[in-house]
């Protein structure tokens, strides 16, 4: 399980959008099909603008597609 | 592999190929020979035109055979990191040889204070130049590692 404090739910979206591809919302945004697989993958943290406009490109609030978990809960996922 | 990862390994190796023979030819000048001036002057005309050449040329077949890369904030944060690592590697390359100079300064001065060892010009220059060289290839190497390893925060 990954340590990183900001998790995301952007795979589930692109499928539940129809099965979008990572290029199609790379597109959207105005970014790399590799920082999408970056961001996808918690090795890239997006700056606030590009989360915004993720969540836009879901149609969705920042909090659906971005999910903060702190430190306490973080060490009992462990 | 991102079409600016292609870009940093056909900036990386364009510097390998034709500068890590254009410093064994300096070195082997210096060692070898009185005169340098001259023959070091025109190698490094020739490896400056070689270097742009194949990084030009590599950049264009890079563009034609993939497109135009689109720049990002992901690429933007990779440059800084690149970047940074770039200047203090020559940073501490340039700070190390002021140190060595003034050691041998106070070592072989007569006096205690000690002075200064200062080279030659060219070998001065010559060092100056391979700092920026060895910056360049880390800045390249780090993208690089960026681009493959994700590693940054």
């Amino acid at each position: 399980m990954s340590n990183a404090p900001i998790v995301n739910h952007i795979r589930r979206l692109r499928f539940d959008m129809g099965e979008m591809t990572q290029q199609a919302l790379a597109d959207a945004v105005g970014v790399t099909r590799q920082t999408i697989i970056a961001i996808e993958a918690a090795k890239y943290a997006p700056s606030l603008d590009l989360a915004f406009r993720i969540a836009h490109a879901f149609g969705q609030p920042l909090d659906a597609v971005f999910e903060y978990i702190p430190p306490t809960a973080r060490a009992r996922r462990r | 592999m991102s079409p600016r990862e292609r870009n940093a390994w056909i900036h990386l190796l364009a510097i390998l190929v034709v500068f890590v023979p254009y410093f064994h030819f300096v070195l082997q000048t210096f060692m070898h020979q009185e005169a340098v001036g001259r023959p070091v002057l025109l190698a490094l005309i020739v490896a400056a035109i070689a270097y742009t050449l194949l990084s030009v040329l590599g950049q264009a077949v890079n563009q034609v055979a993939f497109g135009k890369p689109l720049s990002d904030e992901r690429d933007a944060t990779i440059d800084a990191r690149s970047l940074r690592v770039a200047y203090f590697t020559i940073l501490s390359l340039v700070m190390t040889a002021l140190g060595i100079m003034a050691l041998l300064g106070v070592v072989q001065s007569p006096s205690p204070a000690g002075l200064i060892w200062l080279p030659t010009f060219s070998v001065t220059s010559q060092f100056v130049f391979f700092c920026f060289v060895v910056a360049e290839v880390l800045r390249y190497a780090t993208q690089i590692a960026c681009y493959r390893h994700e590693a940054f925060a």
